[in-house]
């Protein structure tokens, strides 16, 4: 099984935010969601992997290669849509279609007007004309055009609309299905995820707590709630994600069966946790390691 | 190379129909004010990379453009290596303009014979170099807000020079003795007879002027994280 990226022990140390340690692969052939919430550090990784953000120490590998001595090569077979797609506004599309076709070697320019007409992007549009959706559109046009081997997207599915974005997460679908190809992008649409992503991986505060497949997620994790009677600092340490009210708890276990059996006899649900509650939790409860 | 050079052209094109109409403005105003092609080559010498490195700088910031050209399939190293070139490619077809505009409606062609001369043209890209050395790394590294406080503090700093000298008084002071020699060395550099070894040396100059400004910009653009 290839690797379209390897990550292994990554840090980044800015003045009030570290990354740290960040281990995590995706095999080609699959998609891996990213997800966190605002702030947790999505963008400096998606910046990261691109080497537009220098990392302080660690290996970041594209396709067995690193991305800093083979800046350029990577950077040719990557697909990258930025959370706010800049482009110079006076610029019609076509002239940014233009302009990047010159340094991708496979660039399509039948696929991008292709995907222009298709996306609805005008390309005989200045881009500050454009809306934030469609700016959007021709920055997944873009990085559709050069046949990239992985597409590397932050928050991709932002600001466009349900029927686009289902349309967009079927054709990321088709993509991988060669096996050569892998998607990677940040998202705080769950559904997205749930709908598409083959692997998840959650960032908080700069560090990854996992970064499993979504049928391992789905089949180790569990949603359980209780009375607060349950909780006691023995069976506090059987959950991530601890979220107290007057009513009861709720919380995440990765160990369905060590719950079970310490929690044998009590009064509590074990139920299917969704990715909402999971971030929910994840992002405002009481985490242990 | 020529991708890059095209790239920058097409994301900086308001700059140059801007930068077009201020060249035109200037080489008519040099030839309207019959101003000595000497000052002029000095004028330009300052002029124009300020523009160039400038004002390039500002739509960048405008529009992020360091992102995007950086998520593209190049190294830094060549972007910056584009961007000197692109500025220097400006600043020769300024010159070329006013040389045009000499031959074509100034009736001495004072500005033409001047710039036509291997040493006047090598003094000019001297003086152009050294002003760039100064200023093209300092724009990749603090961007355009760092022009904009550098000129001021450059202004303030002026300022202070030019008081300090009237309060002092005396021609002999050191403030004065360096303005001199700064002068002395435009002029120095200007009447010079055109020998093989002083044209030789003046390549030489402007040549690792311009390595050491590449060279100090990229390793300065190596450690900007976007």
């Amino acid at each position: 099984m290839t690797l379209a990226l390897d990550i292994k022990k990554l840090n980044k140390k800015y003045s009030d935010f570290t990354l740290k340690d960040i281990s995590l692969q995706l095999p080609s052939g699959f998609i891996m969601g990213l997800i966190g919430p605002n702030g947790a550090g999505k963008t400096t990784l998606i910046k990261l992997i691109l080497n537009m953000t220098r990392r302080q120490s660690g290996v970041i590998k594209v396709f067995g290669r690193d991305n800093i001595i083979h800046d350029k090569e990577i950077k040719s077979r990557i697909g990258f849509v930025h959370e706010e797609p800049h482009y110079p506004g006076y610029l019609k599309v076509k002239e940014i279609g233009s302009v990047f076709s010159r340094f991708y070697s496979n660039w399509n320019k039948n696929r991008f007007f292709n995907l222009c007409r298709e996306f609805t992007v005008p390309e005989n549009k200045r881009i500050n004309a454009l809306s934030r959706g469609t700016k959007m559109k021709l920055s997944l046009a873009l990085a559709l055009s050069h046949d990239a081997d992985f597409l590397l997207m932050d928050e991709p599915t932002t600001g466009l609309d349900p029927v686009f974005r289902r349309e967009l997460l079927k054709r990321f679908s088709r993509i991988i299905q060669d096996e050569k190809k892998a998607v990677l992008f940040s998202t705080h649409i769950t559904s997205d995820l749930e709908r598409t992503a083959d692997y998840i991986t959650y960032i908080h505060q700069g560090e990854i707590l996992f970064s499993i497949t979504k049928d391992q997620l789905f089949e180790e994790w569990a949603l359980v709630k209780g009375g607060n009677e349950i909780l006691n600092p023995e069976t506090q340490k059987l959950f991530k994600g601890l979220r107290k009210s007057s009513y009861g708890f709720k919380a995440l276990t990765s160990d369905k069966e060590k719950v079970r059996t310490n929690l044998s006899g009590q009064n509590y649900v074990m139920e299917k946790p969704s990715l909402d509650d999971i971030m929910f939790l994840l992002s405002k409860g009481e985490i242990n390691a | 190379m020529l991708k890059h050079i095209r790239r920058e052209l097409i994301f900086n094109q308001t700059q140059l129909y801007i930068f077009a109409g201020y060249i035109l403005v200037f080489w008519i105003w040099i030839v309207w004010q019959n101003i000595s092609p000497r000052i002029s080559l000095v004028f330009l010498s300052f002029v124009l990379p300020l523009f160039c490195a400038a004002s390039f700088q500002a739509r960048e910031e405008k529009f992020k453009a360091w992102t995007l050209n950086c998520s593209l399939p190049t190294n830094r190293n060549t972007l910056i290596l584009a961007r000197l070139i692109t500025s220097w490619s400006l600043m020769i077809a300024a010159l070329i303009v006013g040389i045009l505009y000499s031959a074509l409606f100034q009736k001495n062609h004072s500005i033409l014979y001047q710039f036509i001369q291997l040493k006047y043209f090598l003094v000019f890209l001297l003086f152009t170099s050294l002003f760039l050395v100064f200023l093209f790394p300092f724009v990749i590294r603090f961007g355009l807000s760092g022009v904009l406080i550098g000129l001021v503090v450059l202004q303030i700093l002026g300022i202070i020079t030019l008081v300090l000298t009237r309060a002092s008084g005396s021609k002999g002071n050191f403030l004065h003795t360096m303005i001199d020699s700064i002068i002395n060395f435009m002029k120095f550099l200007l009447n010079h007879p055109s020998t093989f070894f002083y044209v030789t040396v003046l390549i030489f100059s402007v040549a690792v002027l311009n390595i050491f400004t590449l060279k100090f910009s990229q390793f300065l653009f190596a450690r900007r994280d976007f």
